[in-house]
């Protein structure tokens, strides 16, 4: 019924590309520079393994550690390095950390127990869901304590619409459970198959639905969370989450996007409206931006409105990559190199992927049927399918979710998510494309080695701009110096945001001198010294070297 | 050649059915065109695109929304299509193989196609008994569970799918029934123009009762029920845990 019936399966990804890394600056000797706000924090050692191993009954399995002997007695802790890299190592290979201690606690109680030491022992923690983050924020900077939410994911209940369920359950898993209730978990992205409800609140995440159902802020109802002393703090989660509370200051929306600088989420409450009974999808292909953005402004006014789910753009040339390196399991809906009929010699560019979700099918194929005449008639699109079961409307996400995988199997991805107005949208790519063509001379690249491949949340004004070094897989430094001041420049004097979804993590967080007032910062500072007095949670990340401000 | 395509609606196959008052609960549920009777109508349509067939005919049977189903057909390339009319259930609680079947025979004798191409069977009631006696009825020759379908001279030869592997089975001449398994082919996406076009096609109309077959149901229905939910799978914390497992619970190794 629903498309979150599909298997994504990211993971497979992750483990077929080359690896590579070497940022020098990730071997630095922890206490000096990587935690910028308290200097005094430390390494974990043997000694402190072995206590945060008391404090989780000595379960086998809940401390993964390279720092302790095993002495054979007690738990099968003691693992390879290697064994580590999982959580040392995020989704776009461009992060390594070197922690040698990671703790999966399975109650909330255990995780108090474990950021109560490690408040107390000013030992520094990072907080890890389904490492799928883009910016790095999900794995250590140097040999922080990682604390994995993984072994925390029970269902614990739905009703009234209203879901309960651990940090750490897959986003999947939720969404197979709601629609067994007849529910919708009204966020949904690629990564669905590995990232965690806990990770999802924690960077915000947007996807494909968030023009629809709103933001996370919006239903995110109540949230259990242990801030960085240990505290177990219930921000309208129990007894009972309510869609309306006017009780006190509303804290858990600080959380909401936090990245794990203020503590760890343990339990989520989430709105997840009824489960549309009609389903709809089409793909479209355009030979402009502008018609692209034609063709969104009727289905948001004018002929879908109320009906329109998701407005997802996606340009040929990623499309190409898609068909490159996935060429056996995804089938591309449209030919992407044709030509359009009713516009002579005028090729498809761009592809378009709309959902519907409504109540009543008959309805619901009328306006789309009425849109479809209407944008046809205008000469909007050269070329389009329109879904005839829920199969199909799979096959059209399945392409639109490996959009990401298909460049990271091409090279190196400089990856940018910003938002700006949309009918920016197409000076933006063309500057960047431009400044492309007139490269540093420093660097080990021209124009041609490059790939600058565009897609992304178009009707929220986010789009995703990719700058891929084909068949290079490592970061080159230079490039990178060159590309995110282009891009910085051409998002800033257009008043964009340039991170529209993916947060700050250890990537853009220099950037919040150069976009945010001092006073703003400081008092974001202040509001995490109150939860968090050490810095402990997340140092280093989110955000911006105090020194440098 | 004229070929005569069955185009039959049912509950889409990624749905999960649920049953209420002793029947699968269609209520405010996704419908679909039967997949197997999706790969008849591509086969039919490159039949078509090949200029082995000329004409092919949509036929459905079963309440008004089946013109939409129809519609799917008439963009995949159908030329017109035909809807017998009942608001019968057609997943075997009240219409069943054999009126459904008689219905066939009747239009199939109205309209006199070369070939009939129907889906090896319906994913509703998963019967897979229309085709065969429909065959019977028109004493005409079938092969079930093509996989693959060539025109040969006024024949047909059919590669068809059995427990053992392919058997190739040549038809000298038409008349004749073939229903259609998965690997026949891979159905197209119903393109934007094709949809446009699809809606000026011609759908005739027929009410299931003017065709004077006995429609009433020849078994009865005893229970409907949900399969039992799969029992739940276990994590194991090491390969030595899961061999064990192997060896001692499921005894599958030694
Ligand atoms: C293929 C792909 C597609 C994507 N598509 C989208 C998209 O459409 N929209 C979008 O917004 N994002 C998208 N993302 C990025 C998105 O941020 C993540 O996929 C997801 O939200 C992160 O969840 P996670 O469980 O993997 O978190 P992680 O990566 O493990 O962590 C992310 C951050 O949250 C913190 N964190 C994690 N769990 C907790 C917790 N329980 N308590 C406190 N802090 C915690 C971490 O410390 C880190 O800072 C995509 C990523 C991929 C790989």
């Amino acid at each position: 019924m629903c498309r979150v019936l599909t298997t994504q399966t990211v993971c497979s990804i992750i483990v077929t590309r080359p690896s590579l890394f070497g940022r020098s600056s990730f071997k630095r000797p922890i206490s000096s520079t990587v935690v910028s706000n308290s200097s005094e924090l430390g390494s974990p050692t043997a000694n402190d393994a072995r206590q945060l191993l008391l404090r989780m009954n000595s379960r086998p399995g809940s401390v993964l550690t390279t720092l302790m002997q095993d002495n054979g007695t007690t738990t099968a802790t003691t693992i390879s390095s290697q064994s580590l890299d999982k959580y040392n190592i995020d989704w776009t290979k461009k992060y390594r950390g070197q922690s040698s201690l990671v703790v999966r606690p399975n109650s909330t109680q255990e995780v108090a127990a474990i950021l109560r030491y490690c408040y107390e022992h000013r030992l520094p923690v990072v907080p890890q869901g389904g490492n799928t983050g883009l910016v790095g924020g999900s794995v250590p900077l140097d040999r922080e304590i990682v604390v994995s939410l993984e072994k925390m994911n029970t269902i614990h209940n739905l009703q009234d619409n209203i879901l309960q369920a651990d940090a750490g359950c897959i986003l999947q898993d939720l969404q197979d459970n709601a629609c067994q209730h007849r529910c919708l978990v009204p966020v949904d992205l690629g990564a669905k198959g590995t990232c965690q409800i806990g990770g999802n609140i924690s960077t915000n995440a947007g996807g494909v639905y968030y023009f629809r159902y709103g933001s996370l802020h919006a239903n995110c109802l109540g949230l259990e969370v242990v801030d960085g002393t240990g505290q177990i703090l219930n921000l309208s989660y129990s007894p009972r989450p309510h869609l309306k509370d006017n009780t006190g200051y509303d804290l858990k929306h600080l959380f909401i996007g936090a990245e794990g600088t203020l503590g760890i989420i343990t339990k989520v409450a989430l709105w997840c409206p009824p489960l549309p009974t009609s389903v709809g999808a089409v793909w479209v292909t355009c030979s402009s931006l502008q018609d692209v953005l034609g063709i969104l402004a009727l289905a948001k006014t004018q002929y879908l409105t109320e009906i329109l789910a998701a407005f997802e753009f996606m340009d040929h040339k990623v499309l190409r990559l898609v068909r490159a390196t996935h060429a056996t399991s995804v089938k591309l809906p449209v030919d992407i190199d044709c030509e359009g009929n009713h516009r002579g010699n005028d090729h498809a560019k761009y592809s378009i992927l709309i959902e519907t979700h409504g109540s009543n099918e008959e309805h619901d194929q009328d306006k789309l049927s009425a849109f479809l005449e209407h944008i046809m008639e205008r000469n909007l699109v050269v070329d389009g399918v329109v879904a005839q079961n829920v199969g199909q409307v799979e096959e059209f996400w399945k392409v639109r979710d490996i959009c990401n995988p298909s460049a990271a199997a091409t090279g190196f991805v400089y990856k940018y998510d910003v938002s700006l107005p949309v009918d920016d949208f197409d000076n933006f790519i063309a500057e960047i494309k431009s400044k492309l063509n007139s490269l540093p001379l420093n660097t080990q690249y021209t124009a041609d080695d490059l790939q600058c491949v565009n897609w992304g949340h178009i009707i929220d004004g986010n789009l995703h701009c990719n700058i891929v070094s084909v068949g290079k897989f490592d970061r080159d430094p230079l490039l990178t110096e060159y590309v995110e001041k282009c891009i910085l420049q051409a998002v800033t004097k257009r008043n964009g945001s340039i991170s529209a979804e993916h947060g700050l993590g250890q990537y853009k967080n220099k950037y919040m001198n150069q976009i945010k007032d001092r006073t703003t910062l400081q008092t974001m500072r202040r509001m995490k010294k109150l939860f968090d007095p050490a810095g402990i949670m997340n140092p280093g990340k989110y955000l911006p070297n105090e020194k440098e401000n | 050649m004229k070929v005569l395509v069955g185009v039959k609606r049912v509950v889409d196959y990624a749905v999960k059915v649920q049953v209420q008052k002793g029947a699968v609960n269609l209520n405010n549920v996704k419908m679909s065109l039967n997949p197997f009777c999706e790969i008849a109508v591509e086969e039919a349509v490159r039949l078509k695109e090949k200029k082995a067939a000329d004409e092919v005919v949509a036929l459905s049977i079963g309440p008004k929304q089946c013109t939409e189903t129809l519609r799917t057909a008439l963009a995949m390339g159908c030329d017109r299509a035909i809807h017998v009319t009942t608001d019968m259930r057609t997943d075997y609680m009240e219409l069943q193989p054999y009126a459904i079947a008689k219905m066939f025979q009747k239009i199939v004798e109205q309209e006199n196609p070369d070939l009939i191409l129907l889906g090896k069977q319906g994913i509703d009631s998963d019967c897979g008994q229309t085709g065969p006696m429909l065959s019977g009825f028109l004493g005409v020759p079938q092969v079930t569970f093509a996989s693959n379908l060539e025109v040969d001279g006024n024949g047909i030869t059919v590669e068809r799918e059995t427990d053992n592997g392919t058997e190739t089975i040549k038809i000298p001449s038409l008349p004749a029934v073939i229903t259609c398994d998965l690997r026949l082919n891979e159905p197209r996406y119903a393109t934007l123009p094709n949809i446009m076009k699809a809606k000026k096609k011609k759908v005739d109309s027929i009410k299931a009762e003017d065709l004077g077959v006995d429609m009433t149901p020849h078994n009865e229905v005893v229970e409907v029920f949900e399969p039992p939910p799969r029992k739940e799978g276990v994590m194991v914390g090491s390969v030595d845990e899961l061999l064990d497992k192997l060896r001692n619970e499921a005894a599958v190794i030694a």
